[in-house]
């Protein structure tokens, strides 16, 4: 009787890795598929978000981002580490500072305003750490009512807001 | 002549079984770790280290003194040009004593029966699932996972008749255990258990050697003492776990009586699971209404294999008083005597791995200890043959989920040295920037930190993962 579970679990161990073997992108062995770096940030995924930097996107490259709140819902152009600091994706914008996103940027530059309008000390700090300068007078105040990323892309990069949805 | 032919035969087909058995798992943590990338906190900074040439390992000017495991590393740096070469050679010493040990521990129980295959096919479960084992496969921190095999071997050699360089062989084997790490004393007390009780290999001079060894090691070692902090690391101590400064401040008078609860703690944890670094967790989470199946698989089986082992071991000792020593009552005492030797090295402060040198000792018990609960229930009647039938099953089952969980332990070690890759190089960056030899080896690690085919857990159902245990 002690023999048994030890065979059932070498069998059930043989089972799973034969599987992984042969299907390693199952639900059983990989994490949901993602269609973009905005998917992956949105999802705080750094290994998927870094799989599409070492695919070769550019980290510093704008992506067409939306979100309900953030956004108001309408679709805007933003860099990922504006993207990761908007959702408070601590990792990813570690993981974008890390593998080559400027935080020193026009418009990244003023990803620590969002930072700070969103009240999350620990990103703020994450950022002025790695090169921006802190949040200040320079950063102004946010309009009542506008949803913080609106408010943000409109006040930076409103050029590239764009209509197409995600 | 015949007869003693079919005997070896079987006993090869019993050991083959054994190895089958053992072979899917061991071969998926092998590779499960060739695969792994190192971690970016302690592999750069031991990279560092070995590169500064200003360090002298051989003096014991630090709390922790590993030389031959420096010296094993700064071999590996300065002589292997590339780095690739050198973190392959680095994993095959990690991996390599897990071969070893597995293969070994097999090789000497050398089962003759079913029975005893099965038996063995548990204890194989009890080494490889015990948090001593488990915690000690972090790469690249091979310092006691290389002690494990040593044991097992100085104490096959023990248990053999002496050949001429069995002695020499034995000491070597202690003197690499303690330079890899100082729970390689173990084997001091180990070798005096063995004399103690008419191992035909413990010989006088062999055990008067090693005895006065591990007293010079221990004076040498203490002549720094003025320069040890009183705690080291963080310790626990009931519910929760207290940082150097609040134990040093709460304790640092008189620490004696914490540095018991840390060496209780140590063995408390390889014999019932419980506490996990000095804290009683599973406890807790009982206590509070939250644990979950693996927190009682865990404790149960580990209070459950404990119990039948006491009751072997008096059973034993027993027998030994009457019919003299035998290797089953020597593994008894050598079991107890290398876990209270754990206890004490790990004073300072308790950790899982800290007691990995006793797991060897632990899983050969458990052989006996099954072996003997098992011949005592197919004697028995129909309903005590079929309670504790039973009982065995489900201690055998409750191991195998916790060799499931050492494998997946293995396998989130990895991902999180993934992950470390990824998020941490902005702050190493920023809080190495004054070590240019820092950044130099860290930099060229990035490659294999972030290689995306590396392990990653299962994404188990929750029902199994709540049962397993995955970390």
């Amino acid at each position: 009787m002690m023999a048994g579970p030890a065979l059932l679990a070498a069998l059930g161990v043989c089972a799973v890795e034969g599987r992984r073997m042969l299907q390693p992108q199952a639900a059983l062995f990989a994490a949901p598929f993602v269609f973009s770096l905005a998917d992956a940030i949105e999802r705080n995924d750094a290994d998927q978000a870094y799989a599409f930097i070492r695919a070769g996107q550019d980290p510093n490259k704008p992506i067409a981002v939306r979100h309900p709140v953030l956004s108001g819902g309408r679709s805007v152009v933003v860099s990922p580490i504006v993207w990761a600091v908007a959702l408070q994706r601590r990792e990813t914008l570690l993981m974008l500072l890390g593998f080559g996103a400027q935080v020193g940027r026009a418009a990244d530059g003023r990803a620590v305003c969002l930072a700070d309008a969103l009240g999350n000390a620990d990103i703020v700090r994450v950022l002025v750490l790695n090169g921006s300068q802190p949040p200040g007078e320079r950063c102004g105040r946010r309009m009542p009512g506008n949803a913080p990323l609106l408010d943000f892309a409109e006040d930076s990069e409103s050029s590239r807001t764009t209509s197409p949805a995600l | 002549m015949e007869g003693a032919g079919i005997e070896h035969t079987r006993a090869h087909l019993w050991t083959t079984l054994v190895l089958a058995l053992a072979a899917p798992f061991t071969a998926i943590l092998c590779l499960t770790l060739w695969r792994s990338p190192f971690p970016l906190t302690e592999t750069v900074a031991i990279f560092e280290n070995v590169t500064n040439t200003a360090t002298n390992i051989w003096i014991p000017d630090t709390p922790y003194y590993r030389p031959l495991f420096y010296l094993m590393v700064s071999s590996l740096w300065h002589h292997i040009g590339s780095l690739d070469a050198r973190l392959a050679v680095l994993k095959l010493v990690q991996i390599v004593p897990v071969i070893v040990l597995i293969i070994g521990f097999i090789w000497h129980l050398r089962p003759q029966t079913f029975l005893e295959a099965a038996a063995a096919s548990v204890a194989v479960a009890v080494v490889i699932g015990s948090p001593g084992f488990r915690d000690n496969l972090e790469l690249p921190l091979s310092y006691t996972i290389v002690g494990m095999p040593l044991a097992l071997i100085a104490w096959m050699l023990m248990n053999r008749q002496p050949r001429s360089w069995h002695a020499p062989a034995i000491v070597a084997l202690t003197l690499i255990a303690i330079g890899f790490k100082e729970q390689g004393l173990v084997l001091v007390p180990l070798a005096v258990v063995c004399w103690w009780t008419g191992a035909p290999g413990a010989t006088r001079g062999l055990v008067a050697t090693l005895a006065a060894l591990g007293v010079a090691y221990v004076l040498f070692r203490l002549q720094w003492r003025g320069e040890w902090p009183v705690f080291e690391q963080a310790i626990g101590l009931g519910f929760r776990e207290m940082e150097v400064p609040e134990a040093t401040q709460r304790f640092g008078d008189f620490p004696y009586w914490i540095y018991a609860y840390n060496a209780m703690s140590t063995i408390s944890n390889a014999l019932f699971a419980e506490p996990g670094r000095g804290v009683f967790r599973i406890v807790q989470a009982w206590s509070e209404g939250r644990a979950q199946a693996w927190q009682f698989a865990h404790v149960g089986s580990s209070i459950g294999l404990t119990g039948v082992m006491a009751w072997w071991g008096l059973r034993s000792l027993r027998d030994a008083r009457s019919d003299g020593w035998s290797l089953e009552s020597r593994a008894c005492v050598a079991t107890a005597v290398v876990l209270l030797a754990c206890g004490a090295l790990s004073f300072n402060y308790s950790r899982e791995r800290l007691s990995g040198m006793a797991v060897v000792f632990y899983g050969i018990a458990a052989f006996f200890a099954l072996r003997a609960a098992a011949a005592r229930a197919l004697e028995a009647k129909r309903m005590r043959f079929a309670v504790t039938g039973l009982a065995l099953l489900v201690l055998s089952a409750a191991w195998q989920t916790r060799v499931l969980a050492t494998v997946e332990y293995v396998r989130a070690t990895a991902w999180r040295s993934h992950m470390e890759w990824l998020v941490m190089l902005p702050d190493r960056r920023l809080e190495f920037a004054e070590r240019p030899a820092y950044l130099g080896i860290m930099n060229a690690m990035i490659e294999q930190g972030t290689e995306p085919a590396g392990p990653r857990p299962t994404r188990y159902p929750e029902w199994v993962a709540l049962t397993i245990g995955q970390p």
